[in-house]
């Protein structure tokens, strides 16, 4: 200890900050309460698709003032492993957002005018290249790869070719953590995509363009077998103690958690870090893929069961998207924690809300397209689905 | 009697093991009882029927008991005679080889088994010794000793924990690497291989037998079956659990019996495994291919010979993708022209430092481990320092190939291991699904093959016939969705009681045009 500062905080502080703080452009929806949302029916993942993306986007405000020229991270979402199905039925019909989902934003950002395109993701335990994981799943990567000429797949799961991981400061302080270290990606990016699906999740209650990002955290500094010290070269295990369980602190390199002494339960933490997220590393465009998904969980490790929602949801604020996506679902995105869908988690759309990040009301939200009972496909049945869980009671937090 | 037909059996009985077992902490009276039971004629009835046509019986051990130990077996001996039931002797290093043969040839013994190196004409001896192929000569026989139990490696201390290994999932022991190098290089007519039921337990016996038996016999290998002592003495007394484990066992073996056919199918191979497996060079090589087997990887050996030549043909190598030379020093003026001949036709050729770096350096990989070039239509990747863990030399080969080329991927595997294989005129193949976890939320098992077979039938140990896997015709190649198993309630260590599949102990998938 030195001057105030331990060893930890002196590593941590030492890593490059990025972001809002260092000034860099920031598209204008980011700042608002409330944007645009649109929906749209969309039966397949066929011709159609990309019309009704490509009419969304302009509902929006348009894709070219998000895009061009500019660099666009586009982080999806392969939660779990690329081999684990929901009983036969193919994962990107299920938990994965669907190849020719992704290949069609890629197409319209390209000709929106997108400089360069990268997809991101934190594949499940490993480093290798993304592409290599795609082919796990049975997918072809040439139909992301292919679908505009300055495409790239990248596995944010680790360091990749940059230095240093990039810190990412949560504005206001944090409700959990104070700051992330992200892959560089994230950072060598002027415009910052959340490209998800449409699910529940068995803690948060959904999963949606927000809890997305929890997979922006790279297991090589926040996975459980990480040495305390210093980060792990290759990933090899999960983000449950470190976000989870709250049974150890990531690598040293990274912020610890704020406040050691707060709740460990998985329903207050997951929440707050999911914001945490969002806050530092902001999304400037929020992408639902409900045409085929899943109900009652987030994953086939939880149960559940497929469902052909036809919907697509996107906007540039993604409290704003999420809440209106989560009324699609038939949820309130008004709810409190011990309401379905948050029976088990407070609300994380309620937690953005109170740091600033969007409205959840969808009264105050403008919907273009669909309205929300026109596009409205109830979730809650499937929750029957999902495995039971002796999750201890959650109490609320006191405000 | 010919030996490539004997299916063996430990039977553990007589003085000599109730002396072994009186020196072990934990024996019990239960244990003696079994050994003493087994010691009976009576208790070769419930071979009636088995495939069961050797009993390997403890016979010297170069103590002053080897002889009450041969008398003891006199009834035992005879009794099998009658039933046409081969005996043969288990001789322990210490012992005098030849006196143990001459007694063995007088009590009527078909051979002896052995790691004695002693020298012995005269009288058969089956030679055991531990895993290696520093002697490569052809021979009609080989056994293996020192070889872990295939499975789910348990917990000593609480027996029903799973031992993680380096990647977090449960750690699996297997033979079948060294089953398939021994088949690749030393090619004997019979293989049979020596371990036995870990001291700890088993957690679910019946299907850990099952799977005990096809970690052998997939490749063409024989387990010499070893009952753990509680199920002996349960098939003595002819009651209790071990009896169920002791069907199980019958079931397996017959099952694999009536399939000898398979195991002469080819493994499936995309990355070539280089070396000559000897030597300095043993741990390393006998290291990754037991990961890379025991992860399911398509791989196949290629013996590097003592005069600096690869044994494999140019056709050989041509339907791989990826060359992982694993060998110390130089690995000689031919294998190296082979090796980049390789790569410049299209395939990555992965070596230790001090490799040429040919062709167009790749600034930046995924590889942080290897400088990467790229080498007329495929690439080099020289290691920049020399590889010390096998667990992650192995899973950097598996990434630098990629899994662009696989031929099968099975969908919902489990915890659990799967080898695939070819006929030689490739009109079938048949993949061998290891399922280690033994309840599964989600045992919808489906697979992918990249070849467009027509038909799949699912076989399990047991289960009768061939049960028929739906068809789906995909992109890339042909999926069959095998038949699912029906739900049973079981409750989970860590949350509330969920309705779960029990997972067959093992599974054959046979595919044909």
């Amino acid at each position: 200890m030195a001057g105030g500062l331990s060893r930890r905080q002196f590593l941590w502080g030492s890593t490059a900050a990025v972001g809002l703080a260092a000034g860099r452009f920031i598209p204008f929806a980011r700042a608002a309460t409330s944007a645009p949302v649109s929906l749209a029916r969309c039966d397949s993942y066929g011709p159609e698709l990309v019309p009704t993306l490509d009419r969304m986007f302009d509902q929006i405000g348009g894709l070219g003032r998000l895009v061009k020229g500019r660099t666009v991270a586009v982080k999806i979402n392969l939660t779990g492993s690329p081999t684990h199905r929901l009983r036969n039925r193919p994962i990107e019909l299920a938990q994965w957002v669907h190849p020719r989902v992704v290949g069609a934003v890629a197409h319209l950002m390209d000709r929106a005018g997108a400089r360069r395109i990268r997809v991101l993701e934190c594949p499940y335990g490993t480093t290798s290249p993304l592409e290599d994981y795609l082919y796990q799943a049975g997918w072809d990567p040439g139909v992301i790869l292919g679908a505009a000429p300055q495409v790239e797949l990248v596995n944010t799961n680790w360091l990749g070719n940059a230095r240093e991981y990039r810190r990412f400061d949560v504005p206001g302080g944090g409700l959990l953590f104070p700051s992330f270290l992200l892959n560089h990606s994230y950072d060598e990016c002027d415009t910052f995509v959340s490209l998800t699906k449409l699910k529940d999740h068995s803690t948060t209650g959904i999963t949606l363009s927000m809890k997305n990002c929890f997979g922006n955290l790279p297991t090589t500094v926040y996975g459980g077998d990480v040495p305390e010290d210093e980060p792990l070269e290759v990933s090899m295990s999960g983000r449950g103690q470190v976000f989870h369980q709250g049974s150890r602190q990531p690598c040293s390199i990274a912020a610890p958690e704020l406040d050691p002494t707060s709740p460990r339960h998985e329903g207050y933490r997951i929440p707050r870090v999911v914001v945490d997220v969002c806050g530092a590393r902001p999304i400037d465009l929020a992408i639902i893929d409900g045409i085929a998904s899943m109900g009652g969980s987030e994953g086939p490790w939880a149960g559940g069961e497929g469902c052909e929602p036809k919907a697509l949801v996107a906007g540039t604020n993604c409290v704003n998207t999420d809440a209106v996506a989560a009324a699609v679902m038939g949820y309130d995105p008004m709810a409190s924690q011990g309401t379905p869908p948050f029976d088990l988690s407070d609300n994380h759309l309620e937690l953005a809300e109170r740091v600033g990040l969007g409205t959840r009301d969808p009264s105050r939200i403008e919907v273009a397209g669909l309205s929300i009972p026109e596009a409205r496909f109830d979730f809650s049945p499937m929750v029957r689905s999902r495995y039971p869980r002796a999750v201890p009671p959650y109490p609320s937090e006191p405000d | 009697m010919d030996i490539r037909n004997w299916t063996p059996i430990r039977w553990p009985c007589g003085p000599l093991e109730i002396e072994r077992g009186k020196r072990r902490e934990g024996f019990t009276a239960d244990d003696r009882d079994a050994l003493e039971q087994w010691g009976s004629p009576r208790v070769l009835e419930q071979l009636a029927g088995t495939p069961f046509n050797c009993l390997v019986v403890t016979w010297a051990d170069g103590s002053p008991s080897d002889e009450s130990q041969q008398r003891s077996l006199t009834p035992l001996i005879s009794a099998a005679r009658g039933a046409e039931i081969a005996v043969v002797g288990d001789v322990t290093k210490e012992a005098d080889l030849r006196r143990a043969a001459a007694a063995a040839e007088s009590a009527g013994l078909q051979a002896l088994v052995t790691e004695s190196p002693e020298p012995l004409e005269g009288f058969p001896v089956l030679r055991f010794k531990e895993p290696s192929v520093a002697d490569c000569r052809p021979r009609p026989f080989l056994g293996v000793t020192g070889l872990p139990w295939p499975g789910l490696k348990l917990d000593a201390t609480t027996s029903a924990d799973a031992v993680t290994g380096p990647t977090g999932p449960p750690w699996i022991d297997s033979n079948a690497w060294f089953v398939r190098l021994a088949g690749e290089l030393i090619r004997p007519e019979t293989l049979w291989l020596s371990y036995e039921p870990p001291a700890e337990g088993l957690l679910d016996p019946g299907p850990a037998y099952v799977q005990a038996i096809a970690d052998a016999e997939v490749y063409g290998a024989r387990w010499v079956v070893a009952l753990d002592a509680a199920s002996r003495l349960d098939v003595a007394r002819g009651r209790g659990p071990g009896q169920e484990t002791w069907s199980q066992i019958v079931k397996a073996v017959e099952f694999f019996g009536a399939r000898r056919g398979w195991a002469r199918y080819r493994p499936a191979g995309l990355l070539g495994v280089v070396s000559d497996f000897t030597g300095p060079n043993e741990f390393m090589s006998f290291e990754v291919l037991n990961l890379l087997s025991r992860y399911s990887r398509f791989y196949r050996a290629i013996p590097r010979r003592q005069d600096q030549t690869l044994a494999a043909t140019g056709a050989a190598l041509e339907d791989l993708k990826a060359l992982l030379y694993m060998d110390e020093g130089s690995p000689g003026d031919d294998v190296a022209r082979r090796l980049y001949a390789f790569a410049e036709a299209g395939g990555t050729l992965i070596t230790p430092p001090g490799w040429e770096e040919r062709g167009e350096p790749l600034p930046f990989s995924s590889f942080s481990r290897f400088n990467l070039s790229r080498y007329g239509q495929g690439r080099v990747a020289v290691a920049r320092e020399e590889p010390s863990d096998p667990y992650r030399l192995a899973e950097d080969a598996q990434a630098l190939m990629g899994h662009r080329h696989d031929l099968v991927r099975v969908f919902n595997p489990g915890t659990g291991r799967f080898t695939y294989s070819r006929s030689e005129d490739g009109r079938s193949a048949v993949l061998h699904l290891f399922p280690y976890s033994r309840y599964s939320f989600e045992t919808h098992v489906s697979v992918w093959f990249r070849e467009l077979w027509r038909s799949a039938a699912t076989w399990e140990v047991g289960a009768g016939g061939p049960a028929p896997a739906e068809r789906r015709v995909t992109e890339t190649g042909v999926e069959f969705l095998l038949p699912p198993e029906p739900e049973v309630m079981r409750p989970r260590s860590t949350n509330s009681d969920v309705f779960v599949r029990p997972s067959a102990a093992y599974r054959a998938v046979e595919v044909s045009l």
